[in-house]
């Protein structure tokens, strides 16, 4: 193996990053996931257990991590924590009604240690229905502001249309590339 | 690797020297395909599937339709295949009937999957009495008739649905998942009671609605793909009914059921593994020819 191969390995194995996405059930995680990657999305079902893609986006490879929602798969969550760049927390914008357990579950993540370099993107997802709060008020009902620990950003977005996630998943990107890769 | 791609490579040289290939054994035999297909075969999904087969790679666009269009009248498609191909009745006496029988499993093949797609596109709908009445059935008679505390409520995880409303659960799969789990219930009570009483187990135990909704995923993206070809062709000679699909619906939840616990899961976060090893060795099972899936506790109902 020669040095340059060597060098483009390391390069290769530097340019990977690691998304773990979570939130409440019915947020759209798996939705986003597969609208991003450009699949089929009216046909999916309630995620037990986990989906895990790899993506390539930008020259970067993308493993992303889609874990389940239910409160009973909430307690396996800190098994994918492990060497996360970067946490996109979905919201289900319409769901007024657990917007305080949604608030309280991101606020007991980012106490992790093992999350503690990750970037956080919210991604207020379903902002193509029309009960939607917007992102300044999801932003409000999960204290965001509050947050110091993590970079992090709020991005209305809408998985069946499409709509912003590219924007959001560019910036979670660059946030991890700026604070990774600076080698490069 | 390699192997697939010659196999691949084959299989379209194959379908490109056909009709070369059928020419030729037809002037040694003197009979054609189909003709061929009706004494080689007996009865069963093998027979239907390659007589499917021929007719949809046949290079007349008539026979094409027939294999593909919902409304196909079977009786003037078996006069028009007789006449086209010259098959004389009264020295073939078999061949209409096996034709006959073979496009009528065929084309309810193409119905069922129409009938079935509109149900999954009805989505749960808390305003339509009928499924709300479906969804309290389902909770009597799994529960056998505990009392429900309010329509939204964290009961209704008892039933291993994901949260306080069943209704997002249904996303995918529509209404054509609140059927199949209703049931299956009705029908078969003792059992699914049974796999639901097991499922509680705090380890190896699993979320009972969200599998069950996911088997409907399973054998709904089976019959789309053709898959499910091999059990309904094999089951019936008459049309196959949303009932039958049901049926093969049961059968799959009750066989993924016990394929999770030999498994032997860690916990539920191994679903999506068991779930696919499943659906693979379910697919290879629907390559055998003559696979039907029914188990022992449903004849034992009939």
């Amino acid at each position: 193996m020669g040095l340059l191969t060597i060098l483009k390995k390391m390069k290769q194995k530097e340019k990977e990053v690691r998304l773990l996405m979570l939130g409440l059930d019915n947020a759209g995680k798996t939705t986003i996931l597969k609208k991003f990657n450009g699949e089929d999305i009216d046909k999916i079902s309630p995620t037990l257990g986990f989906n895990i893609k790899t993506l390539e986006h930008r020259g970067f490879k993308l493993n992303v991590w889609d874990v389940g929602g239910q409160k009973s798969l909430r307690s396996y969550w800190r098994n994918y924590f492990e060497s996360t760049d970067g946490l996109i927390w979905v919201v289900d914008s319409a769901d007024r009604m657990r917007l305080q357990d949604c608030k309280r579950e991101l606020h007991a993540l980012l106490v992790e240690e093992r999350l503690a370099g990750a970037t956080l993107l919210v991604f207020a997802n379903k902002q193509d229905l029309p009960g939607a709060l917007p992102a300044a008020d999801i932003k409000k009902g999960l204290d965001l502001d509050e947050i110091t620990t993590h970079h992090w950003l709020i991005q209305g977005c809408s998985a069946v249309t499409g709509e912003n996630l590219l924007q959001g998943i560019d910036w979670i990107i660059d946030d991890i590339a700026s604070r990774v890769f600076t080698m490069d | 690797m390699f192997p697939a791609i010659w196999a691949s490579l084959l299989a379209s040289l194959y379908i490109y020297l056909r009709p070369m290939f059928k020419w030729i054994i037809r002037r040694v035999t003197g009979k054609c395909e189909l003709l061929r297909i009706s004494y080689q075969y007996p009865n069963g999904a093998a027979r239907t599937k390659y007589i499917e087969y021929s007719l949809k790679h046949s290079n007349k666009r008539e026979f094409k339709r027939l294999v593909k269009e919902t409304d196909t009248n079977v009786e003037a498609a078996v006069v028009l295949v007789m006449k086209t191909k010259a098959i004389l009745p009264e020295i073939h006496a078999n061949f209409e009937p096996i034709l006959r029988q073979s496009l009528i499993q065929i084309n309810s093949y193409i119905r069922l999957q129409h009938s079935i797609e509109d149900l999954r596109l009805i989505k749960y709908d808390c305003d339509n009495t009928d499924h709300e009445e479906k969804l309290m059935k389902l909770w009597n008679i799994l529960t056998d008739g505990e009392e429900l505390t309010s329509r939204k409520c964290s009961q209704w995880t008892q039933l291993g649905f994901q949260g306080e409303d069943p209704k997002t659960d249904f996303r995918g799969m529509g209404q054509l998942g609140l059927d199949q789990l209703l049931y299956f219930a009705t029908k078969y009570t003792k059992v699914a009671r049974s796999m639901l009483s097991k499922s509680h187990n705090q380890y190896h135990g699993y979320s009972f609605a969200i599998v069950g909704i996911n088997m409907t995923d399973l054998v709904y993206h089976l019959l789309v793909k053709g898959n499910l070809r091999t059990h309904f062709y094999n089951m019936k000679t008459s049309r196959p009914t949303i009932e039958d699909f049901h049926e093969a619906y049961c059968y799959v939840f009750w066989d993924f059921d016990t394929f999770w616990y030999s498994e032997k899961p860690k916990d539920i976060m191994e679903f999506g593994r068991i779930r696919e090893k499943y659906r693979k060795k379910l697919v290879s099972r629907l390559k055998e020819k003559s696979t039907v899936l029914e188990g022992e506790f449903q004849q034992e109902s009939q």
